[in-house]
């Protein structure tokens, strides 16, 4: 597997950033040179959970075997507990790096193809919001997403009193442990984030009623993830509109664990168009 | 002042490879071919040591150079008979690898490398100047003829034993007028050549004589980071 570790330095954020890019290689004793030079690798942009950062999709799943076994090449940036957010607090403008700066960057670096059919986004917890937002902010870049134990509707309909934090359950205490006050002080208040992109469930409904072509949907969260009833109603609802989503309701904590099998399965599900899968050995 | 890690798979290696690759940032970055400088380390070095020299990354930014090291081992740059064959890799599939996943221009490619390196990268910029137009020489040690000797009569020859030199240069005393003596009269030589040493460099007086054998001269400056500055600029003057 060819792995790329980069740190660049980021306009948006004004400071080194890292990102990880896999370009799928075939089994040992093939190499990179044989393929042609103009070949552009479909393209899976794959966020991490909040905490987390480009490196971890490599060391807690065997992300680089799927990738090879499909032929597609997969893209990593990482996160910390930001959000997928240009904060609120601190200026950090991490989605326009995420979102916006590395699909520039990297198409130009590396051979990823910029057909809307051949990309595809994803993520594990907040980065299956992030995904869920980039589907919604940028839909005619991906032809799917995948979201794994996600938060899609984080930021509430309606007000939350007294705090005005983020919507799930969890994050509702005024109590603030360490990282959700990183989360908290990326989003700020929800009421400055309700009804802007940065609102899934109010650009779902937005795209439903301007008749976007949107993506199709992978949407899976575990019976034993404390996020799962939220989850579940964010499925009924995209069925509800008539979305095209393939809805996994099954066994499994918010662990890497359910990401490693389910990035597994998104690779399989997703329509690929590769010329170069990995070989049995 | 992107810095680029790359693990990938060799055929000539058998197995994974680990690579440097030093390439214009996000604001520089442009939709076109690049020019590539393979980078050959010193003896006992590997793929991380160029990022210790301060001005590569902006002379990457501001040149729009990708500069790819390899790690090579012991072998300096060269096949080994019995093991991995780093020569083929560095002259062709390395630079295969890089056209397929980076965007470089196949006719511009250069090669260079640090004291020990150098020998390597004159080799190969020597024996295939289809693959490399130019190359550079920095703190160069080359003299591989006396090295071998030295060895094989005892000497220590830093970071190397005489199994490691054996392992690419065969029998140490028939090294002379052998395809791997450069300095020998029959050799093949390479056109274009920079020569950068820094003032107080012990082998200079070799570089100025090998840089007199190929009609030029040696490029004398203070700091190592001078003489990246003035070769990586001849590299791609007039190209």
């Amino acid at each position: 597997m060819a792995l790329c570790k980069i740190n660049y330095y980021s306009e948006a954020m004004q400071q080194k950033m890292g990102v990880c890019v896999i370009i799928p290689e075939n089994k040992w004793g093939y190499s990179l040179a044989d393929r042609p030079e103009d070949y552009r690798y479909p393209t899976l942009w794959l966020l991490c959970g909040g905490g987390f950062d480009h490196t971890d999709w490599l060391r807690y799943t065997a992300l680089e075997l799927y990738a090879a076994k499909k032929g597609i090449a997969v893209v990593l940036p990482g996160i910390s507990y930001a959000g997928y957010c240009n904060t609120a607090e601190g200026d950090y403008r991490w989605w326009d790096q995420i979102c916006y700066e590395l699909p520039d960057y990297l198409r130009k670096v590396f051979p990823l193809s910029e057909k809307r059919e051949d990309n595809f986004v994803a993520g594990f917890s907040m980065g299956g919001y992030g995904a869920f937002k980039w589907a919604m902010q940028r839909p005619d870049m991906v032809a799917a997403c995948g979201n794994f134990s996600g938060p899609v509707g984080i930021i509430p309909r309606t007000p939350v009193a007294p705090t005005e934090k983020l919507g799930q359950p969890c994050l509702r205490d005024d109590f603030c442990e360490p990282p959700f006050g990183t989360l908290w002080a990326a989003f700020g208040s929800a009421a400055t984030r309700r009804n802007t992109p940065d609102d899934n469930l109010y650009m779902l409904d937005k795209h439903v009623a301007e008749g976007t072509n949107l993506p199709k949907f992978y949407m899976a969260i575990g019976a034993q993830d404390p996020g799962c009833q939220d989850g579940y109603e964010i499925m009924d609802y995209m069925k509800s509109l008539g979305i095209d989503i393939h809805e996994c309701r099954d066994q499994g904590m918010h662990d890497w664990v359910y990401c490693n099998r389910h990035i597994e399965a998104f690779l399989n599900w997703i329509p690929l168009h590769s010329a170069y899968v990995m070989e049995d050995q | 002042m992107a810095v680029l890690e790359l693990n990938a798979l060799s055929v000539p290696l058998s197995g994974s490879f680990s690579a440097t690759v030093i390439m214009p940032d996000c604001a520089q970055m442009e939709n076109r071919k690049y020019p590539a400088f393979y980078f050959v380390h010193d003896v006992g070095g590997d793929d991380t040591d160029i990022r210790t020299v301060k001005n590569l990354q902006q002379l990457s930014n501001e040149l729009g150079l990708f500069i790819i090291a390899p790690s090579l081992m012991h072998s300096f740059g060269m096949d080994l008979p019995w093991g991995g064959k780093y020569g083929d890799f560095l002259c062709r599939e390395l630079p295969g690898i890089c056209r397929h996943m980076f965007p470089l221009d196949p006719e511009r490619q250069y090669i260079g490398g640090y004291n020990g390196g150098a020998y390597g990268a004159y080799w190969h910029a020597a024996n295939h100047p289809d693959a490399f137009r130019k190359c550079v020489i920095i703190d160069g040690r080359f003299d591989v003829v006396h090295m071998c000797e030295a060895a094989a009569n005892g000497a220590k020859v830093p970071h190397l034993t005489v199994a490691n030199l054996e392992a690419v240069f065969g029998d140490l005393h028939a090294v002379a007028g052998s395809k791997f003596d450069i300095l020998c009269d029959a050799a093949p030589r390479a056109e274009k050549v920079f020569f950068g040493c820094e003032e107080d460099f012990p082998a200079m007086s070799d570089n100025t004589g090998f840089a007199e054998k190929l009609g030029t001269t040696v490029h004398v400056f203070r700091t190592e980071e001078q003489i990246y500055d003035a070769a990586m600029r001849w590299l791609l003057q007039d190209e």
